[in-house]
């Protein structure tokens, strides 16, 4: 996989290169050949009979004369040759056509020609991968597309994808603003750029992209709340166990690297959950919070995709009258929102029942975003032992976690809003790339394929702060033909007021597809987390 | 647009690649046989030939002559166009032997047609798309240059390899070659 990883990340800059390379080097000099002509003298001729490869066999006589015959036969003296077949003059004019034995002494030369494999062999065995893939993609084309505006930072080695922009905003009413830690990013210079890319059949609408600057305490970290507030953390430590059904994951969650667990849905309901239950050291008086890196899996890219399946034809319509309606339908939206929910944090109050103490969560499987939910420092300290525990709740199969750590929290910080200074390419259309992220009464909207590099400015000591990206807009999904044949309103009306049965009713559908669909879709991307 | 633009950059490359090199043929339209007809066809292959200028005339810039390959020998070349030509081998600048028609456009389109076809592919596209010119392109430059010998001052080791694919391989000694008819291309 890592390999795989290796080839995707090498091939959006250098497959132009790579193509020329493999042109140049089957360059004509390097022709192969399909053709194998054996032309020798009667007596050095060492093919006895025709076969399958070698039907035909050409006689080349003194004069000129040539007989093409078939089903032929050396005899074993090697003195004559016999075979069905026609005679050429010189002039290549027919002269006759029969069956001829004909001594080899009158023979100048005999050949025979052998026609290699077509060079279409590889074509068609690409053909046949290739359709394969399309009727896979066209069966479950929620499995082969779907993204939302990317944000790419370098990472000293390449572009990396640090941010899906605003991933639930998917119409002009849901806009809202996105706040993505800049986590594993560290800035080498006060200059630093953003590759902002649209890379699915959307168009993005975007208003503008900001990054916020956070003054760091010494050696500590900022993070983001679930609720906009930045936070000054140190201590990052592991929690002294991490259980989860399979048993304990803290191996796989003690750094931020890549390596996730994640459980597969309920073949019953998509919504019901699971548990982890975390075990941490309690240490003086000091405020923790709980720092949880984590994305979602594709089961919302599936459900995004089966509801505007469901949605078919009546799709604008439906969402015309979302943007019509006000808070009313808007609130109905958050009906199946809800009950897949958030990675809920619970603490045991004094009477020994699991409490909400906070979320993390956000929209989308590309970007793993990482927050810090602040524990009730009166719950833990109420624990009679040195360690006190915590449980995630979440939905089964919904989330990829990546790490998870306890922290010390700090102060909270305000954020230094910097806007970009300048963009490559530097207008759209007609107009300024920056003043359309800057002037809050305009937008940059981007279609499939576009790209912009947005240059920042960072303060002197850049290496003090903590970097966020802000974006604010929302994005319009393209429709799709193989998205139109199951039009079906009634499981939009299930989706809006019982999203409890729509999740039970969908999971044998998910769970069809759900390796599939992993697999598909991490073998096949290009955005790597 | 500016996708579209990209798109168009993409084909023109694209084509570009693939066109580039593929090599040129000199032979007429449908003057050249199916690869799968070449064990019973009774003609030779398509030769074309440049001379060398000659030094002492500024204005000589040499020749090309392409007709069906008759034969060689130790000094000449026999090819037949509307009439018989025979070249001095020590004149030769370059000769370019081509024996069957190839199926390069077809390839082409192929790779092209199968580049198109990754849209369906979404994510997928874009390991789709590069496999796709990875294969076509060096598939239709094979195709284009294959079964093509092609040689700048052809020496003896070049004429041996290709006098097989001559009308008549066995030399030209004891044949009446005032009365030679060039093959008519006859429509299918």
């Amino acid at each position: 996989m890592k390999f795989i990883n290796k080839i995707l990340k090498f091939l959006p800059a250098r497959i132009l290169l790579l193509l020329i390379s493999v042109s140049l080097i089957f360059h004509p000099n390097c022709s192969g050949s399909r053709i194998e002509r054996i032309s020798e003298s009667p007596e050095q001729f060492n093919i006895m009979k025709s076969s399958e490869n070698l039907p035909y066999i050409k006689l080349h006589m003194k004069n000129g004369d040539v007989y093409v015959l078939e089903k032929w036969e050396i005899n074993s003296k090697k003195d004559s040759v016999k075979g069905i077949g026609k005679l050429f003059n010189p002039q290549r004019e027919l002269i006759a056509e029969n069956n001829y034995k004909l001594p080899m002494k009158e023979i100048v030369l005999a050949e025979t020609n052998q026609i290699g494999a077509s060079m279409g062999g590889a074509l068609t065995a690409i053909t046949v991968i290739s359709g394969i893939v399309t009727v896979i993609c066209l069966a479950n084309p929620k499995a082969c597309f779907g993204s939302c505006p990317t944000f790419y930072t370098f990472n000293g080695n390449d572009y990396i994808v640090q941010a899906e922009g605003f991933s639930s905003s998917i119409l002009p009413s849901l806009e809202e603003k996105d706040i993505d830690a800049l986590y594993r990013i560290k800035p080498n210079s006060r200059n630093f750029s953003i590759q902002l890319r649209n890379e699915a059949y959307e168009t993005h609408i975007i208003r503008s992209a900001n990054l916020l600057a956070l003054q760091k305490s010494d050696e500590g970290r900022v993070f983001s709340t679930q609720d906009g507030k930045f936070l000054q953390a140190t201590y990052l430590r592991e929690p002294n166990s991490i259980i989860a059904s399979e048993g304990d994951i803290s191996e796989k969650l003690c750094s931020f690297d890549g390596i996730e667990r994640f459980s597969v849905a309920d073949s019953n309901n998509l919504a019901e959950r699971e548990t982890i239950e975390i075990d941490f050291q309690i240490k003086e008086s000091k405020d923790v919070g709980i720092v949880i890196a984590a994305r979602q899996t594709l089961l919302t890219t599936f459900l995004f995709y089966q509801t505007l399946s469901y949605l078919g034809s009546s799709a604008g319509e439906w969402l015309a009258n979302v943007e019509r309606s006000g808070t009313q339908f808007k609130s109905l939206l958050e009906n199946p929102r809800s009950v897949l929910g958030n990675i809920d944090v619970l603490m045991q109050n004094k009477n020994g029942e699991w409490e909400k103490v906070g979320e993390v969560g956000e929209t989308g499987p590309i970007a793993t975003e990482i927050k810090i939910v602040p524990l009730n420092k009166n719950m833990y300290q109420a624990s009679e032992n040195s360690s006190a525990k915590v449980k995630l709740k979440m939905a089964k199969g919904l989330w990829r976690i990546d790490y998870l750590a306890i922290a010390d929290i700090g102060n909270e910080v305000e954020p230094i809003i910097i806007s970009p200074s300048s963009a490559t390419p530097s207008s759209f259309y007609n107009s300024n790339v920056v003043e359309s992220l800057i002037n809050p009464d305009s937008v940059l909207i981007t279609y499939p394929g576009n790209e912009y590099f947005l240059n920042y400015i960072l303060p002197e000591d850049y290496n003090n702060y903590e970097l966020f990206l802000e974006s604010q807009g929302y994005y319009l999904e393209w429709m799709r033909n193989e998205w139109l044949g199951e039009e079906n309103p009634d499981k939009v009306f299930q989706m809006l007021f019982n999203p409890q049965q729509y999740y039970k009713d969908l999971a044998p559908q998910f769970k069809k597809n759900e390796a599939e669909m992993e697999e598909t879709f991490w073998s096949s991307k290009y955005v790597l987390p | 647009m500016c996708y579209h633009n990209k798109l168009l950059y993409i084909i023109v490359v694209i084509s570009a690649l693939i066109f580039i090199g593929c090599a040129t043929t000199y032979a007429p339209a449908d003057w050249l046989p199916k690869t799968e007809d070449i064990p019973k066809n009774i003609y030779g292959g398509w030769i074309t030939i440049i001379t060398e200028t000659n030094s002492l005339d500024s204005e000589d810039l040499g020749m090309q002559y392409s007709g069906e390959f008759i034969a060689e020998d130790s000094s000449t070349v026999f090819l037949l166009y509307d009439t018989l030509y025979q070249i001095p081998k020590n004149k030769i600048k370059s000769s370019i032997l081509e024996l069957d028609s190839k199926n390069a456009t077809g390839y082409g389109l192929w790779t092209a047609g199968g580049i198109v076809s990754t849209i369906s592919h979404g994510f997928f596209l874009i390991i789709s798309a590069p496999v796709w010119l990875v294969t076509g392109i060096p598939t239709t430059i094979l195709e284009s240059s294959r079964d093509r010998y092609e040689a700048e001052y052809p020496d003896e080791i070049y004429w041996n390899e290709v006098k097989k694919f001559a009308r008549f391989p066995q030399g030209v000694d004891g044949i009446d070659l005032s009365q030679l008819k060039p093959y008519n291309i006859t429509p299918e």
